[in-house]
């Protein structure tokens, strides 16, 4: 189906059941499998949101969008988050993560909105 | 006067449209058959163009002619074997890079071929902009920006196509860059099927790149085995297995071929799709949005079919009325007039009622598809299926089983995979269907007090859901219907329907019930008189008759479950349809006191055992004859059969025994 090695992938929906998630491969283009296939299809994750962000290590960090709209970007932005923004995990296992900013300043995020901040390491591109 | 007899080939990967433009193009002149081999659909359609008699051949949608999928196959086996006379390839405009991996594909074959790139409309609508020369130059053949839906561009498709079947012109084989064992691999065997001799009209270097893929094509044992030998050094040399690799190089090129020819980029992803499914797949809206949409389709589709069968089956009656009045009929034997009523003329009539719910259910099942809301459906349900190996699909088909059976079962066919057809086909009989509901609620009536009553019929209920769940994970674990295939599944923008698409669908469908399922009904419920029937000068339905015979052989089977050899007897009529074991439960005990005959000799709990028995049984020939033309395979349809009467038997067994166990009886 034209999906192959060394494309991007991005999981933009899981089923309300779970166990089935949508993907979009290119603007427009949406499938549909199950968890089981996707692990399959061996990924590395390049973008994860924050709730999810140990998986990448202890790598410093980058924010790289928000699965939101305006009002979760505004709200972020006013407590320093916003795409470009390196910061470094102090806590990840908490699903209410606390992180530095590389400014210094201290966050921690509720449970909600770090799903919805999705970060990639800084050290990628 | 058309002379010239011309195979066109239409070939497409899913969700291009293409049923679409097949209707379009053959309108109501279609006939089905099977591929050989297997039980997929061969559908083809003729048309006249100008002084050529056109036959199209619907090809399964596939995403390429590697044998993966079994649609694959189908489409890969045709070209080699019975290569058509010319190719007309369908993409579609928004999604041109996935469509495309095929269309080269089929480009190297050197067949004649012509393009048509549908869904023009929508894609200017979304601000995107192709140019089709620069397409046609790549491929090599001509190219036809068209909208099957609207039938913008059809005039200049058909002329196109015209053109190439005059002229067939061997078209320039696209070339793909691959990595080098695999070119050197195809120039090789090339060579080797040029020396070889055999003029064919397919491309070389297409029928060595097969080869490679499918080393099982005999063209000559060294041949096959040449190839196998490539295969295996390209596979050691690129670390991939080899469908990746030819993947690869031909995504690569369809991505560039893609970006190439569109001009201006539609803005992402459709929005109002987007916008839709923000609701329809919500986290927390999804399923109740979903199970709207069912009791939605569920009441449109029986709440306006029953009554449709209803008068139906009055209009038969007064047309039983009418026949019995006339003097040639009263001229008749005793034994011909019966026939003539209670046998041609109710086999008719058990054809006739399922016409209204097969016309609603394929109206409406086919908004559903063709909107896009299917894929939807089984996204938002998969998980819940999964783990009888089935994927989201055919949870539609087993709830709307719940209603009747038999479209349920004609419905399967829109399912992705012949495992999913087959086991839900299976599992559907299952279902409690209304006429199962009417013998139920007489029964419950006589033999439980009012308060009682409804929780038998609920009971009922979960004993039918608690049997599609169990028959399911038997399936699944002894494998008697194959093996799960993985879900992958696109998503595909929402539609609007068009009507004369949803309209020849239900058509078409109701005619291929008709033809393929009537004759079997009507066989079945003449089989039935005759056992009710003979031999000539016993009363119907009576102990000295065959059936009545039969009822008392069975006897002993029937003994531990409670029930008697007059409810057995009406067992085999319940094989005709579920609505008339009241009725012949009322011929056989003789009585219109029914009620009280049935509460004199049965016992609550033998009741319950019998009820638990027309659960599970086979529902009714109609279904049965469904199952046989949906499955086109005998063996699927006696397991059925067996599956229900096995299952009934030890359901009831245990009920019974139980019961009696339990001190009820």
């Amino acid at each position: 189906m034209g999906i192959l090695p060394g494309m991007a992938l991005e999981v933009t929906r899981v089923a309300p059941l779970g166990g089935t998630v949508e993907l979009a491969v290119d603007p427009g283009q949406r499938l549909a499998l199950r968890s089981g296939e996707l692990a399959a299809l061996d990924c590395e994750p390049l973008v994860l949101p924050l709730s999810h962000a140990r998986l990448f290590g202890d790598r410093p960090l980058r924010v790289r969008g928000f699965a939101g709209g305006r009002a979760l970007r505004i709200r972020m932005g006013a407590r320093g988050l916003q795409p470009g923004t390196v910061l470094r995990l102090l806590d990840g296992a908490s699903s209410a993560p606390r992180m530095v900013l590389a400014g210094g300043d201290p966050l921690t995020l509720g449970r909600g909105e770090a799903r919805r901040v999705l970060v990639e390491p800084a050290d990628a591109h | 006067m058309p002379t010239d007899r011309v195979t066109v080939a239409l070939s497409a990967i899913p969700n291009t449209g293409k049923t679409t433009l097949f209707n379009r193009l053959t309108a109501s002149n279609q006939s089905t058959g099977n591929w050989p081999g297997v039980s997929v659909e061969r559908k083809t359609g003729r048309f006249t163009l100008g002084e050529y008699d056109v036959e199209l051949v619907d090809l399964p949608g596939a995403y390429s002619l590697s044998p993966a999928t079994q649609e694959e196959r189908i489409v890969a086996r045709y070209f080699l074997e019975d290569p058509p006379d010319v190719v007309l390839n369908l993409l579609d405009a928004r999604n041109l890079y996935r469509g495309l991996g095929l269309t080269l594909q089929m480009a190297m074959s050197g067949l004649p071929m012509v393009v048509a790139v549908n869904m023009m409309d929508e894609a200017r609508a979304q601000g995107l902009r192709l140019d089709l020369e620069a397409l046609a130059e790549h491929l090599g053949v001509p190219v036809v920006g068209i909208s099957a839906r609207t039938g913008e561009g059809i005039p200049e498709l058909l002329e196109t196509l015209y053109r190439v079947i005059r002229h067939p012109e061997t078209t320039r084989p696209p070339h793909l860059p691959c990595p080098p064992v695999l070119e050197e691999a195809v120039r090789d065997l090339t060579r080797r099927l040029e020396r070889s001799g055999v003029v064919r009209r397919l491309n070389p270097a297409f029928v060595a790149m097969r080869m490679l893929e499918d080393p099982r094509r005999p063209e000559s044992p060294e041949l096959a085995q040449r190839a196998a030998d490539w295969r295996r050094r390209i596979e050691a040399l690129t670390h991939a297995p080899l469908a990746v690799t030819c993947a690869q190089c031909r995504f690569n090129a369809a991505r560039g071929l893609a970006l190439e020819v569109t001009r201006r980029h539609p803005p992402g992803p459709d929005p109002r799709s987007e916008a839709i499914d923000r609701i329809l797949l919500h986290r927390w809206l999804g399923l109740p949005a979903f199970l709207l949409v069912m009791a939605g389709l569920f009441q449109l589709i029986y709440g306006l079919g029953t009554p449709l069968q209803d008068l139906l089956a009055r209009g038969f009656e007064a047309g039983a009325a009418w026949i019995q009045a006339q003097g040639l009929f009263q001229s008749l034997p005793g034994w011909l007039q019966s026939f003539v009523i209670d046998g041609l003329w109710q086999g008719v009539g058990v054809v006739l009622s399922f016409f209204p719910i097969i016309v609603l259910f394929f109206v409406l099942m086919s908004l559903v598809e063709d909107s896009g809301y299917m894929a939807r459906a089984a996204f938002l349900m998969d998980r819940l299926m999964h783990g009888l190996g089935l994927d989201g699909k055919a949870f539609i088909n087993l709830l709307l089983g719940f209603g009747c059976n038999v479209p349920a079962v004609m419905g399967t066919r829109i399912l992705s995979s012949p495992y999913n057809r087959i086991v839900t086909m299976l599992l559907i009989p299952f279902t409690l269907c209304s006429a199962r509901l009417q013998v139920f609620v007489f029964l419950a009536a006589i033999f439980f007090d009012a308060r009682t009553a409804p929780w038998v019929i609920l009971g009922l209920y979960a004993a039918s859901f608690a049997a599609v769940v169990g028959i399911g994970l038997v399936l699944r674990a002894l494998r008697l219907a194959g093996r799960p295939e993985p879900f992958i599944m696109e998503i595909p923008p929402y539609r609007l329907p068009t009507p004369g698409t949803v309209l020849l669908r239900s058509w078409q469908e109701l005619k291929d019930f008709l033809y393929r399922a009537a004759t079997l009904i009507l066989a079945g419920v003449i089989v039935v008189w005759l056992l009710t029937h003979l031999p000539p000068g016993e009363p119907p339905a009576g102990p000295g008759t065959w059936a009545g015979r039969l009822g008392h052989l069975l006897a002993p089977v029937f003994a531990p479950l409670g029930i008697h050899w007059q409810e057995t007897l009406a067992l085999l009529f319940g094989f005709i349809a579920k609505e008339i074991v009241i009725g012949a439960l009322a011929v056989i005990y003789g009585t219109a006191e029914l009620g009280q005959a049935l509460a004199a000799g049965m016992t609550p709990l033998g009741a319950l055992s019998f009820m638990v028995f027309v659960l599970l049984y086979t529902p009714c020939v109609a279904t049965v004859a469904a199952i046989r033309a949906e499955s086109r395979s005998w063996r699927v349809t006696l397991l059925s059969v067996t599956l229900g009467l096995t299952s009934a038997w030890l359901a009831s067994l245990l009920v019974y025994q139980g019961g009696r166990a339990l001190g009820l009886a």
